[in-house]
């Protein structure tokens, strides 16, 4: 089948036009570019590596196998050999006087050829020596699925996981649902509604790091203000209640840090769904009235199948990000809670990279996050979607 | 035309100086608290060495420079010198230069040999901003500090633990297990045999370790938070293990809470050897001249002269690091009144070691964190401890 070209391709002012449109673009797109695809691409890539700076030996150009000993001698005190450097300057052009040793060890030692910044490596090889051109930079070495299997078999990761899928399973939801009885409430004609709307918006809006040190004194065992509030509450009905150690009890770790989150997006949640109640069609309402329909029945009937747009945004949105969390856990537990009961993802994958320098099986885990994401996007997108009532 | 003849000449000469000097860029940590003494000896350094410019960046905390440092060596563009910590020195340690190269022997030999440090034969840093383990308390509570372990035990055990008056005999932070490791080096165990070929954690000074743990840990707060911020909320710990680079936290804690605060070193057993923490500093060879790197191996020599270290260790808190300050009639002054000086002094005398070099050590240490917190929280039995750990971090050096 032959298409046919669009008109409007043969026009000049659509080319102007779209080339204008796409200078306008260029910014973003080059900033989404750098900061976004570009990473996301290396995590991958950097996934099937094992990544490290190295000096990097070449194919040998000289093997040595007479007088070894006084090379290697000559070597370990930083001196180069003058047979070496007669070699490399005949071979390379280069200034003896620029060669000098770098590093030393028991086998192994680098030159470094100051004139051209370049560099040769000396390896024993068990009874001669080799001399190779190298390069000393961020190497990547294949290696399969070793990664993969490297942090499928840690047992951190599996901790990782599954505290994540609890964390994500609680909070997502329930963040959801009491954001939905909020919004129901601040949509009602009572007095001072702006203010609750502002008041609700804070937490959202406040800083992370004050967040989770207010937390950490709302949680403190011995002089926190929930333990106060719990004890006071249980001693309303003649009940003692024995103290609970928040953030050090590996047990009220995953509660504690759920109990902080739901409270920050709530209010956030909230807002976005009063908007949506308030874009509701006021005839739906008044139809419903007119059939008998009671408050909760108009709620249930109405209200939440109208809504269902902003419920599933906000599902694939919090979702998304209670998988990443992680400097929360970070400020709260300054650490990754008791006995790691707090050690989301991220938190495995920020550890693994920049505290135990493993680049590449924590590139593994951020892939297997993504895939993770992905999955359960997916099956938001053509499962849940299906639910979901747009209102023409 | 006399005056245009002048200008050009005198532009000319300056531009020829210019030329002559090398600049050298240098990365580190030191935020509000000690950064201007770095950089007032920087500058007394430029002043001493017209040739040589440094460029002293401060990269924000320690995690914003490894960050950093990560992605300058990876872009192949790291500084001259930086700060840095074991863990990192390891990531990339082909793209250091070895220092034994450029620095005298007089120098190297003064560095107090606790602070040397060997990686994979190679000697590539020199200590910077140290701290000692040692051990903090109230002599309100505690009249004298023990001197051993048996004393040290005596203590904890007579002062007990009431946990509804918020009084703890001791306390123990999870994340940090380097007190673990001070008890094991004391008990003459270690994580590793010296070839790194087998786990010593388990032997009988690795168990002994773990009990005498335990038996301090049944009468200890155990929390991820530090000890001093329990006693400025108000809870009474006789006494702690800590690092001498948080004394200043427990004086402020202490005042705030009006109680007196005295620090020693660490109750000896075996031998009395507490681990040493801190940063170090490291030349890099990548994209840097030869003039550059001998520009830097002069910027480290300074550092270590006598009055250097003495002013770095007076205004900062950190160990004097040479022999030559920590025996300098100033510093034995210093420490006649000032206590962590004298305690941190004393306790380096008595014996110090450093981090284990493994490329896999922070793996090890996270593991030390969680089977630390499972010994302290009575979880684990003192020989389930050190055999599970033994185990994890035999299959984790097997691969």
């Amino acid at each position: 089948m032959i298409r046919r070209i669009p008109a409007e391709w043969k026009s000049k002012r659509f080319w102007k036009e779209t080339v204008e449109a796409y200078l306008y673009l260029l910014p973003t797109l080059a900033v989404l570019g750098l900061f976004t695809f570009y990473p996301f691409v290396n995590a991958f890539l950097y996934s099937a590596y094992d990544i490290g700076t190295r000096t990097v030996p070449g194919e040998a150009i000289l093997v040595v196998t007479a007088d070894v000993e006084d090379w290697v001698s000559l070597l370990r005190r930083g001196r180069v050999p003058d047979p070496l450097s007669t070699f490399l300057a005949g071979k390379y052009g280069l200034d003896p006087q620029d060669l000098w040793v770098r590093l030393r060890q028991a086998d192994r030692w680098v030159l470094r050829d100051e004139g051209a910044h370049r560099e040769f490596v000396v390896l024993r090889e068990g009874s001669h020596l080799t001399v190779r051109p190298a390069v000393t930079r961020w190497d990547l070495r294949p290696v399969g699925w070793a990664n993969f299997q490297t942090v499928f078999a840690d047992r951190d990761f599996h901790k990782s996981l599954i505290n994540t899928t609890i964390y994500v399973a609680v909070s997502v939801p329930v963040t959801l649902f009491l954001a939905l009885l909020l919004a129901t409430v601040l949509n009602q004609a009572v007095r001072g509604r702006a203010l609750f709307r502002t008041a609700n918006f804070l937490p959202y809006i406040t800083p992370w790091v004050a967040v989770a040190m207010v937390f950490r004194w709302i949680y403190n065992r011995d002089i926190g203000l929930l333990n106060y509030l719990l004890s006071s509450f249980a001693g309303l009905f003649g009940v003692q209640m024995s103290v609970l150690d928040w953030l050090n009890d590996p047990r009220l770790a995953m509660p504690a840090l759920i109990l902080m989150q739901v409270w920050r997006f709530t209010g956030y949640q909230a807002l976005i769904l009063l908007a949506g109640m308030q874009g509701i069609d006021r005839e739906y309402y008044e139809a419903a009235r007119v059939d008998g329909a009671s408050s909760f029945q108009t709620w249930r009937k109405i209200t939440v199948p109208l809504l269902t747009p902003q419920i599933f945004f906000l599902l694939i949105i919090s979702l998304i990000g209670s998988f990443r969390i992680f400097e929360e856990v970070m400020i709260l537990f300054m650490g990754s809670g008791p006995q790691n009961s707090a050690l989301t993802m991220v938190y495995y994958i920020f550890r693994k990279a920049f505290e135990s320098g493993q680049y590449g099986p924590a590139s593994a885990a951020s892939v297997i996050l993504f895939a993770i994401i992905f999955v359960l996007s997916l099956f938001q997108l053509t499962v849940v979607q299906r639910r979901v009532h747009y209102e023409r | 035309m006399r005056t245009l003849v002048l200008a050009v000449l005198i532009l000319g000469l300056g531009l020829g100086t210019l030329g002559q000097q090398v600049t050298i860029t240098f990365w580190h940590a030191m935020g509000r608290a000690h950064g201007p003494f770095l950089e007032r000896l920087v500058q007394k350094f430029m002043e001493e060495n017209p040739d040589v410019r440094v460029d002293l960046v401060y990269q924000g905390g320690y995690g914003a420079l490894q960050q950093k440092l990560v992605a300058a060596v990876a872009a192949g563009n790291p500084p001259t010198l930086a700060q840095q910590y074991e863990n990192w020195t390891v990531t990339w340690l082909d793209a250091l230069v070895d220092l034994d190269l450029f620095l005298s022997e007089e120098v190297l030999a003064d560095i107090h040999p606790a602070f040397l440090q060997y990686f994979e034969g190679r000697l590539v840093t020199v200590p910077f901003n140290k701290s000692v383990i040692v051990l903090v308390y109230r002599p309100d509570l505690v009249p004298q500090p023990p001197r051993t372990w048996a004393e040290f035990l005596a203590v904890v055990e007579a002062f007990g633990k009431d946990e509804g008056a918020r009084r703890y005999a001791t306390g123990f932070r999870p994340p940090n297990p380097e007190m673990f490791l001070t008890l094991l080096r004391q008990a003459g165990g270690d994580l590793l045999s010296e070839d790194w070929k087998e786990v010593r954690l388990n032997d009988a000074a690795g168990l002994e370790a773990a009990e005498f743990a335990a038996k301090l840990a049944r009468y200890a707060l155990v929390q991820g938070a530090y000890i001093n911020m329990a006693m400025a909320e108000g809870v009474d710990i006789a006494l702690w293990l800590d690092s001498s680079a948080g004394w200043p936290y427990n004086v402020d804690a202490a005042r705030q809470r009006g109680v007196p605060i005295a620090v020693a070193p660490v109750p000896c057993h075996r031998t009395c050897q507490s681990m040493i923490q801190g940063t170090n500093l490291a030349i890099f060879s990548m994209n840097q001249t030869l003039a550059q790197i001998r520009a830097a191996a002069r910027l480290i020599e300074f550092l270590l002269r006598p009055d250097n270290v003495l002013y770095w260790a007076e205004n900062t808190g950190y160990l004097p690091v040479t022999w030559s300050a920590i025996n300098s009639p100033h510093w034995q002054a210093r420490a006649a009144t000032d206590p962590i000086a004298k305690a941190a002094t004393e306790q380096l005398l008595a014996g110090a070691f450093q981090q284990l070099l493994h490329p896999r050590y922070m793996d090890m240490r996270n593991l030390l964190i969680t089977y630390w917190e499972l010994l302290l929280t009575g979880e684990l039995g003192p020989k389930e401890f050190v055999d599970a750990l033994a185990a994890e971090i035999a299959a984790l050096i097997a691969e």
